[in-house]
């Protein structure tokens, strides 16, 4: 098992389209920094002393409230799928997989190919975040949230509104776990429609109009709490909430795992 | 003989291309036929409390659909809602065409090109059948329309001032019919034609996934600004000229558009007689 896992998370990371990805990614979050954050260094040089300066969390990208936010926080489902979603796939059609059961269990080619994509789709997304986040905190001071100066994109009603206010770090890097989490559980469902769909770049977009379905779906039902593309933010343009949040997680990986594995069962079988 | 030849090329497309996609006109239809139920709630809702006396129009109902969003203006109390009913017709428009040409390219048009020796005639199957697959995503979805306003509706391309307010967010006074037919049914269908072009172009280029993310892109980037660089603003009704003063106008709009589908088709025709086939396969 070590081995195929070995062999299918390098398959995953020493990959081109990985670093594509990944570039596209941070040239989006570059590309915010440019705008939003390098003035604000400006800003902050020539501003009175009263006025508090803008922070790093008032300004990096996951604070929400500028174009380059929205877009990454809709397209990265794309992002993420782009490495690895379509492998095993690919690996079907292209019968490498028979070369890979001859040598291995059937059973741990398929669970190391869902770890594999599982990661490569939550890092992909993951290392521009990061990268934002570094670059905002070598341009503006880490000032710890206050709430009187009213630039900060938390409110009262946002989940970890306090934890914000006290461990700002630790909130952000707690939203980037979540992120990591739900972008892996949606590059999987492209696992889940390998078996269903016959054509390679359907199934690397279905994570994508997944997406796009929940959205339209939490507006159909008038409940913001479903749209993933909103809770995700870390600036919480909806509310998160967990009661909505974990059954909605719950049922995706459901039917991935239901669909993934059942059909992995009957293929070993 | 060659007349012969381009029109068994486009038959082909034609009905491969519609025959691999009949899932998602499916799919389209349920969509719209969502959308269509949806607009009909809002209508019976508000005449419940009596501040909308008449059913809704087809023209109504196509305008809540195509509608997209009025101009957005940053701002913390108002955060950025895409259009989600504009947005998910659109990404399903891009849907349709992101598998075919190039999947055609490595298995049966191989055969083609190595018999016709004809480059061009395949690229221009292939637009023709791009722009045929958008006019009939388009007619199926207004077939939709039709059949739902027929049951529960008023059949009629006059809109509502009541509701054009209420559910549809805009006024409607002075406002020309015939300019207003060419925003709600000529202009989407004009803009999806130029974008499907410009992601199929793309796709050789590229691939047929960066080309649909960056089709994404440009219905976001669409959405988030009002200007005419962004082609996507065309296909949004509250952002026409009719409705809102700075929009485009629709001749402008056509203008872009044709622009934008010659450009996508003559770069693609210079990129792909130039293409190592045998190579991307």
């Amino acid at each position: 098992m070590q081995k195929i896992l070995k062999i299918e998370l390098k398959r995953a990371f020493y990959n081109k389209l990985f670093l594509i990805s990944v570039l596209i990614g941070c040239i989006i979050t570059g590309m915010q920094i440019y705008q939003n954050v390098l003035p604000m260094m400006e800003y902050n040089v020539n501003t009175y002393v009263e006025m508090p300066p803008h922070s790093v969390f008032s300004k990096w990208i996951g604070a929400g409230f500028t174009f380059w936010d929205d877009l990454f926080f809709i397209i990265f489902p794309l992002l993420a799928s782009i490495p690895f979603a379509d492998s095993f796939y690919i690996d079907c059609k292209t019968g490498y997989v028979k070369n890979i059961f001859t040598r291995t269990k059937k059973s741990d080619y398929y669970l190391s190919k869902f770890i594999a994509v599982f990661l490569s789709g939550g890092t992909t997304v993951i290392i521009p975040l990061l990268l934002n986040l570094y670059l905002s905190a070598l341009c503006l001071p880490s000032i710890i949230p206050d709430v009187t100066a009213g630039t900060f994109p938390i409110f009262s009603n946002s989940t970890g509104a306090a934890f914000f206010y006290t461990h700002p770090f630790l909130y952000v890097f707690l939203y980037m776990l979540l992120i990591f989490i739900v972008s892996g559980i949606l590059v999987t469902i492209a696992l889940a429609f390998s078996f269903l769909v016959n054509y390679q770049y359907v199934v690397t977009l279905t994570p994508f109009m997944c997406l796009i379905f929940i959205s339209f779906v939490s507006m159909f039902f008038s409940n913001p709490s479903l749209d993933i593309s909103q809770w995700i933010k870390p600036s919480q343009t909806t509310v998160l909430n967990f009661a909505v949040i974990i059954p909605e997680m719950l049922v995706l990986a459901l039917f991935v795992i239901i669909t993934y594995f059942q059909e992995v069962r009957n293929e070993t079988n | 003989m060659r007349n012969n030849r381009i029109s068994k090329i486009i038959k082909h497309d034609l009905t491969i291309g519609m025959k691999q996609n009949t899932p998602k006109y499916i799919l389209i239809a349920f969509f719209i036929s969502l959308f269509c139920m949806m607009f009909f709630n809002g209508v019976t809702t508000f005449q419940l409390t009596e501040q909308i006396v008449s059913k809704g129009s087809m023209m109504d109902c196509t305008i809540y659909i195509f509608k997209g969003m009025n101009v957005y203006i940053p701002s913390v109390e108002s955060p950025f809602q895409i259009p989600i009913i504009w947005l998910l017709i659109q990404v399903m428009i891009a849907f349709f065409i992101v598998n075919y040409p190039t999947q055609d390219l490595h298995s049966y048009g191989l055969q083609i090109l190595a018999r016709t020796k004809n480059r061009f005639l395949w690229w221009s199957s292939k637009c023709i059948w791009n722009i045929f697959t958008v006019v009939s995503i388009y007619l199926t979805c207004f077939t939709c329309i039709l059949l739902l306003t027929l049951f529960f509706g008023k059949l009629s391309l006059t809109p509502n001032a009541e509701i054009s307010l209420l559910i549809n967010e805009f006024e409607l006074y002075n406002l020309k019919l015939s300019q207003l037919f060419v925003a709600v049914f000529v202009l989407p269908i004009l803009t999806s034609i130029a974008i499907s072009l410009l992601q199929m172009t793309i796709s050789f280029i590229l691939t047929p996934v960066y080309s649909y993310m960056i089709i994404v892109c440009i219905m976001v980037a669409s959405a988030y600004f009002c200007s005419p660089i962004f082609i996507g603003n065309f296909s949004m009704i509250l952002r026409n000229q009719l409705i809102y003063s700075e929009g485009s106008n629709n001749l402008t709009a056509i203008v872009m558009n044709i622009v934008v589908i010659i450009i996508s088709i003559t770069v693609g025709h210079l990129y792909f007689s130039r293409y190592d086939i045998l190579k991307m396969s």
